[in-house]
């Protein structure tokens, strides 16, 4: 990369003064090159989805939404093209409002609903007390849906429910899952002695607790076996109770159970299950954030360094020109991976660290402008009516080098991209940000390659590469303009 | 300003650069947080036991003693012992030395011989599809990440079609017999060098036809033309010639790039040498570590540096007289 | 409330039951003697990816993948056919730290109520898939000091307000945050402090989800995620409030000193909550300088009631040891309860392993890191001993079954007590070797080389071994077979003090640089083919290949080779 930087800027030769032909004049020229317009029309599909970048997704990935879908979930499109994935599942989420509870059985029970705070509406079962002899009080409600993908691997769900009994009584409650061929699975239960205040149970088919109540070793997955053929499966609430002394109560909140897909989203799921089409669409934004401040900090940089180090020359000249070769000198990732490591893994700390490794080149080509600058009649005059230095480095010699730094500037955007791309890939990057380069760090890391998960891998890379095009065919149509020696060597 | 004025300078420059270099690789990991000690948590390890440590890594002497004995150590190619390995590093890069140099030369003579070659036949052959793809390689690799290249070829050759090894550089063990060895190495070659040449060759290939291009445009070969010299000549004979010094400088200009692409390619297809040895430590914060081979890089990229300006200063006079200035 | 007293034990009960069925079914499977070795080769290829390191198991060049860890890659071995997964309750332990010098946290309302905002189900669940098991007390439940009887503090956000509501911490409605009843302010912002997601997503994932559940009871937490050594860093230095770490413990419970004890309570020791309470140093100072074995227990029991009462830390989780196995290739893996069936430590499968084709033959045994220093002297990475252990044998063996000493190297022994002063007491033991061992280079193994390597450690204040040595005063030798090392004080733990890899004499004793010794790279002085890494272990260093692959080979003299024909 060093030695490309150097070539790009040995292409860029100060320019004899021209007359400045102002915006419109430049524009006339620039709009004749096929390739600068394709770059600007590519930069500016960027931007408009940087700026839509919350339109185009719901869902954002700096609040670091986890478990959208199953882990490593493939893009929705996948079931067309890629056999294993024809029939699998998408995400579903459900909620089960305590009215779309259906009485299956009731023995001495009696259901009704109830308002309860702010839980809203509430399903109540009343139980009556227990007899001498055995005769407890039981319930059964169902809740049913329809499945009719492959197998999912994971399912979740919470049950929220508040028992009101005397100290004698005793309340058990469980949740079967019935297949569609009437096969039950008892996924949880619990017993309540006395009263409890509200609890929410979480069901989940990664739990050690229910594969043990299913039977299951740790390695197997209830999910793939219940949901193992298309049909209408049935939830089943069993609730009993044996109260001697009173009537018990039993009240549930709106439940939930959710499959999670194997299919999800525009690009799929990362390790932690959040959404790929996010990161990548809010990439762009943090990508042009630091190519540009980047490459203006750093141009600003070389043009100050450059016009002090033309205009007063002698002992400051050589001094910055100096260590402009001892930053040439060093070898810039290395040091860009000990700094970053040094200085704290934050974004900004990039953007300063890419742009203090990369003024030396405008810094050089100012410079020597400034040099050519000074001699003429117009600083000479200025210089001659007691112009104090800081005010021609300003007003005289600064507008003029400007249009030189433009396509310096432009230029050097996508060599910070890449930069920030690399150090995020090697895991230097800033971790709170989502960015192109730690995409492609998680998915080297988290699994991509063992699923040959290329959806997760080429887009974020594409991203990168085609933005660096886009500013590298503006950087280059800048310079044809601006500097008419360009474009006879190309 | 005589050849040797010029050499003089130039040596003193790199002097220069090595210090600044040395002193900023000294400051920067002392200042860095972690510590000899931290390399070992365990609750069977006292502070007693900590403070141990640290001393038999000089940690608790003050910082000027500390650079002293760092820049005294340096010069007899002492550097340091590693926190995590507690090995000399000198002797743990020198292990790893030989699997950097073979990768980088493999991938730095394919690309420049490649890119070369192809560069002429474009100038050759100006406004057919040669010449189209060249410049278009050239753009698309220039703006293309390395490391999101080498990645696409890992997952296609290394997880899809699992024809070529996914880490190291020999199987384990090797084969019997010199020849099949041979043939290992190649095999674990192939992707991190190949993927490189062909990043690399792209802008190699746009320079040299740029440079050829200019130089056939140059009077002595129009007047050769006009002579009516056989087009091949020309080309080889006086065009080629003319751009060799230009080439034979971005040579060394371009090698302190592929050095530091090294720790990129090196921690992608776990390649056993200096770059992942720099990564590894800068993650790890084991100084020494990270220290040395900063070092051994930073050596590389000045000592190519020098050899540029000595090549550049050789063949073209005129640089040697305004050097003092232009720089 | 009597509802909830019934239900802990219950919920306790199942994480027992749980921890057993995982073990029990291995149990039924555990075939192992104490002969071997039973391969003639084993090849270690150094893969550090895990992608790679998967492929390379699918593809049979390792017949292990030891030590599974991400959910991901136990999903993707599992559904292999030919795989088989041990699994092993082990010593490790996830918990949740606070420091108790800075108020709020000094008040054990405030940590209770974290503990009980704290869901370790859906943190392992959710970032774990299923794979851990829940941490209740603060010795891992795979050991034989394990004390279940101790509170709890099960998830329950509503217990936790009522907690606080009780200590005097009134919710301001407005901000939604609680006022300290010392100060009459609202509560300060306090940090846990984890790593980052790149180096450890979970702990980062799980620092956040327990900082938003605090937060929801109106406790200001928030999660920092922070590079490791910075936080290491603020740790020493007692600059934080609460963070998320792991330890590897070890089978002796004496850590319990070492992490509560308040004389560890000094910068960069241990004793990071800053727990001092007279009753605790009492309990774990017997659990550090126990007589014998009961005495130990008892006070590890009661340590263990004590810190889940004060609560220095939550306990999360513990993870076992799961290790796949390429059935189809190799048998004769011992699961071994709190190591695993493929760590280093559980000898009992370095013995046993085979190829499924009969004895002798190669197998291929995954390395998941570099080993780097084979130097014993400073080795002190788990992946370097994954090679030295195979090669270095130990006085005491362990039961994989019942974790009890077994005698190895050492015959017998005998643990007693002797005055090193008048008045005073220390604890000797007195070693009993086992004739006919031998170094691997024919040397003999005797009690000179245990005298010789205690005495070498000691005088180089070795950084490993200074905890264990220190109160070392002495080593006897009345015979080649006999080893007598002095104690200064009494400690049962003493027997295992010095009880493993020894360095050999004859070696050694001309090394005058300890650390900069490179003895794998040294030819060894007079046999041919050897290095200067001599053991008595079963198997010799060939070979290593830095980067690439390490070479073990049986070795021919090693003394367990077959059983004694009868």
């Amino acid at each position: 990369m060093n030695g490309e930087t150097v070539a790009g800027q040995a292409a860029v030769q100060p320019a004899p003064r021209r007359k400045r032909s102002g915006i419109a004049d430049f524009w006339a020229q620039y709009r004749r090159r096929p390739y600068g317009l394709v770059g600007l029309v590519m930069l500016a599909m960027y931007i408009a989805v940087a700026l839509a970048a919350p339109l185009l997704t719901p869902y954002d990935p700096r609040k670091t939404e986890f478990f959208l879908a199953d882990r490593l979930a493939a893009p929705i499109w996948a079931r067309f093209i890629i056999p294993r994935f024809r029939n699998a599942p998408p995400t579903s989420r459900y909620t089960i409002h305590p009215d779309q509870w259906k009485v299956e059985r009731q023995e001495r029970a009696s259901l009704s609903f109830e308002e309860a705070g702010d839980r809203g509406e509430t399903a109540v079962i009343r139980f009556e007390p227990s007899v001498e002899g055995g005769g407890g009080a039981r319930s059964e409600l169902s809740w049913k849906v329809h499945y009719g993908f492959n197998p999912p691997n994971t399912f979740e769900g919470k049950v929220t429910y508040r028992v009101e009994a005397p100290p004698d009584g005793m309340t058990r409650l469980s949740l079967v899952i019935v297949d569609p061929e009437g096969k039950e699975y008892d996924i949880w239960g619990t017993a309540v002695y006395g009263e409890q205040d509200w609890t929410t149970a979480a069901l989940d088919s990664r739990d050690l607790q229910m594969k043990t109540r299913l039977n299951m070793t740790i390695f197997d997955d209830p999910a793939k076996v219940i949901f193992s053929t298309k049909g209408d499966y049935r939830l089943v609430l069993k609730a009993s109770s044996e109260s001697p002394s009173a009537e018990a109560k039993l009240f549930l909140a709106p439940a939930k159970f959710n499959i999670l897909g194997i299919l999800h989203g525009l690009l799929g799921a990362d390790h932690m299950g959040a959404d790929l089409w996010a990161q990548l669409v809010y990439g762009a934004r943090i990508s042009l954030i630091i190519g540009i401040s980047a490459a203006v900090i750093g141009v600003a940089l070389g043009t100050t360094i450059g016009i002090i180090s033309g205009f007063l020359g002698g002992p400051v000249d050589e001094f910055l020109m100096r260590v402009a070769d001892v930053f040439l000198s060093v070898p810039t990732l290395p040091v860009l991976i000990i700094l970053s490591a040094f200085l704290g893994k934050n974004m900004w700390n990039i953007v300063l660290l890419v742009a203090a490794f990369s003024w030396m080149g405008s810094s050089r080509v100012v410079r020597s402008q400034t040099l050519s600058l000074k001699e003429r009649a117009f600083v000479e005059a200025a210089k001659a009516a007691g112009a104090s230095d800081a005010y021609i480095m300003v007003v005289h010699i600064l507008p003029n080098v400007l249009p030189l730094v433009v396509a310096n500037m432009v230029l050097m955007m996508p060599v910070a991209i890449l930069y920030e791309a690399s150090l995020s890939f090697l895991g230097l990057g800033d971790p709170r940000i989502p960015t192109w380069g730690r995409m492609l760090q998680n998915a080297r890391a988290f699994g991509a390659f063992t699923e040959l998960a290329w959806w997760w891998l080429v887009p974020p890379g594409l991203a990168i590469t085609l933005l660096s095009l886009s500013f590298t065919f503006i950087g280059n149509t800048v310079n044809e303009v601006l500097n008419p020696r360009y474009r006879e060597r190309s | 300003m005589g050849f040797r004025t010029y050499l003089i300078r130039r040596i003193v420059y790199a002097l220069i650069v090595l210090f600044v270099i040395l002193t900023f690789n000294f400051a920067v990991f002392r200042l860095m947080p972690g510590d000899a000690e931290k390399m070992i948590i365990d609750p069977r390890f006292s502070p007693e036991a900590r403070m141990a440590l640290r001393k038999q890594f000089g940690l608790d002497d003050p910082p000027l003693v500390q650079y002293w004995k760092y820049i005294t150590s340096l010069l007899r190619f002492d550097l340091g012992q590693s926190f995590a390995t507690r090995r000399p590093v000198a002797s743990e890069l020198a292990e790893r030395l030989p699997n950097t140099i073979v990768l980088f030369l493999t991938a730095f003579t394919l690309t420049m011989v490649i890119g070369t070659a192809v560069g002429v036949y474009a100038a050759q052959h100006r406004g057919t599809f040669a010449e189209t793809f060249v410049t278009g390689a050239g753009l698309f690799t220039y703006a293309v990440p390395t490391f999101f290249f080498q990645l696409l070829l890992l997952m296609l050759f290394g997880y899809y079609i699992r024809i070529f090894p996914i880490h190291g550089t020999m199987s384990a063990p090797p084969p019997d017999g010199a020849f099949l060895r041979f043939l290992d190495r190649v095999h674990h070659l192939i992707l991190p060098a190949g993927s490189n040449v062909i990043i690399g060759f792209g802008s190699w290939a746009l320079y040299t036809r740029n440079t050829m291009l200019e130089a056939l445009g140059q009077d002595y070969i129009i007047t050769a033309r006009a002579k009516g010299l056989p087009r091949r000549e020309i080309l080889y004979h006086h065009a080629l010639r003319s751009v060799l010094p230009p080439i034979v400088t971005l040579i060394f200009l371009s090698l302190p790039g592929m050095v530091t692409g090294a720790v990129i390619t090196e921690t992608i297809f776990s390649w056993h040498g200096v770059g992942r040895y720099l990564m590894d430590a800068v993650l790890q914060q084991d100084y020494p570590a990270a220290q040395g081979a900063f070092y051994l890089i930073a050596l590389a990229v000045i000592i190519s540096n020098f050899m540029a300006d000595l090549v550049y200063g050789l063949v073209d006079p005129r640089i040697r007289v305004g050097a003092g200035e232009r720089r | 409330m009597r509802a909830r007293k019934f239900l802990v034990p219950v919920a306790l009960l199942l994480v027992l039951a749980l921890a057993t069925t995982i073990v029990s079914a291995q149990e039924k499977k555990v075939k192992w003697e104490p002969w071997g070795p039973r391969v003639d080769q084993i090849i270690m290829p150094i893969i550090k990816d895990s992608e790679a390191q998967l492929i390379a198991f699918e593809r049979g060049e390792t017949v292990v993948l030891p030590g599974l860890v991400r959910p991901g890659d136990i999903n993707k071995v599992k559904q292999n056919p030919n795989a088989d997964i041990t699994v092993n309750l082990g010593f490790h332990m996830f918990y949740l730290c606070f420091n108790m010098r800075r108020g709020p946290l000094d008040d054990v309302a405030v940590r209770q109520a974290v503990a009980h905002v704290t869901n370790r189900e859906q943190i392992i669940n959710q970032l774990f898939q299923g794979y851990m098991l829940p941490l209740t007390s603060f010795v891992p439940q795979s050991s034989p000091f394990h004390n279940p009887n101790v509170p709890q503090y099960p998830y329950n956000p509503e217990k936790a307000k009522e907690i606080l509501d009780k200590a005097g911490y009134k919710l301001d409605k407005a901000t939604g945050v609680r006022i300290d009843p010392k100060t009459g302010k609202p509560l300060r912002k306090m940090k846990i402090f984890t790593p980052t997601y790149e180096v450890a997503p979970t702990s980062a994932e799980l620092g956040k989800m327990i900082a938003e559940a605090a937060k929801a009871i109106g406790l200001p937490v928030e999660p920092e995620p922070m590079d490791f050594p910075v936080m290491l860093e603020k740790i020493d230095v007692f600059d934080f409030d609460m963070y998320v770490l792991a330890w590897g413990l070890g089978r002796i419970p004496d850590y319990l000193y070492t992490f509560f004890h308040s004389s560890q309570d000094v910068e960069a020791g241990y004793n990071t909550p800053g727990i001092r309470d007279p009753e605790l140093d009492k309990a774990v100072e017997a659990v550090y300088y126990p007589p014998d074995l009961e005495t130990a227990k008892a006070a590890a029991a009661k340590a263990q009631v004590i810190l889940s009462q004060k609560l220095p830390y939550v306990t999360l989780y513990s993870r076992p040891y799961m290790d796949a196995w390429r059935k189809d290739l190799v048998t004769g893996y011992v699961p071994m309860l709190g190591y695993g069936a493929a760590q280093y430590n559980n000898g009992w499968t370095t013995l046993n392993i085979r190829r499924v084709q009969g004895p002798g033959g190669t197998i291929r045994w995954l390395l998941p890191e570099e080993p780097k220093n084979l130097n014993m002297c400073v080795a002190s990475s788990a992946y370097e001993w994954e090679v030295l252990g195979r090669i270095a044998d130990g006085l005491i063996a362990v039961n994989p079954e019942t974790l009890e000493d077994m005698p190895w190297l050492a015959k017998s022994w005998k643990v007693e007590t002797w005055e090193p002063e008048p008045g005073k007491k220390g604890t000797k033991v007195t070693w009993f070797l086992e004739k006919g061992v031998k170094w691997q280079d024919g040397e003999p193994f005797t009690s000179a080389d245990i005298k010789f390597t205690i005495e070498y450690l000691k005088k180089n204040e070795v950084p490993l071994y200074i905890s264990d040595l220190q109160d070392v005063v002495k080593v006897e030798t009345p015979d080649p077979y006999t080893a007598i090392v002095y104690f200064s004080t009494v400690s049962y733990w003493h027997l295992y003090h010095a009880a493993y890899s020894f360095l050999p004499k004859h070696i050694w004793e001309d090394v005058k640089d300890w650390k900069g010794f490179q003895p794998w790279l040294e030819p060894h002085p007079k046999v041919k083919g050897l290095t200067k890494v001599i053991g008595t272990g079963p198997f010799i260093l060939k070979e290593y290949k830095p980067g690439e692959y390490v070479r073990l080979i049986k070795n021919p003299i090693y003394w367990r080779l077959n059983p004694p024909k009868k």
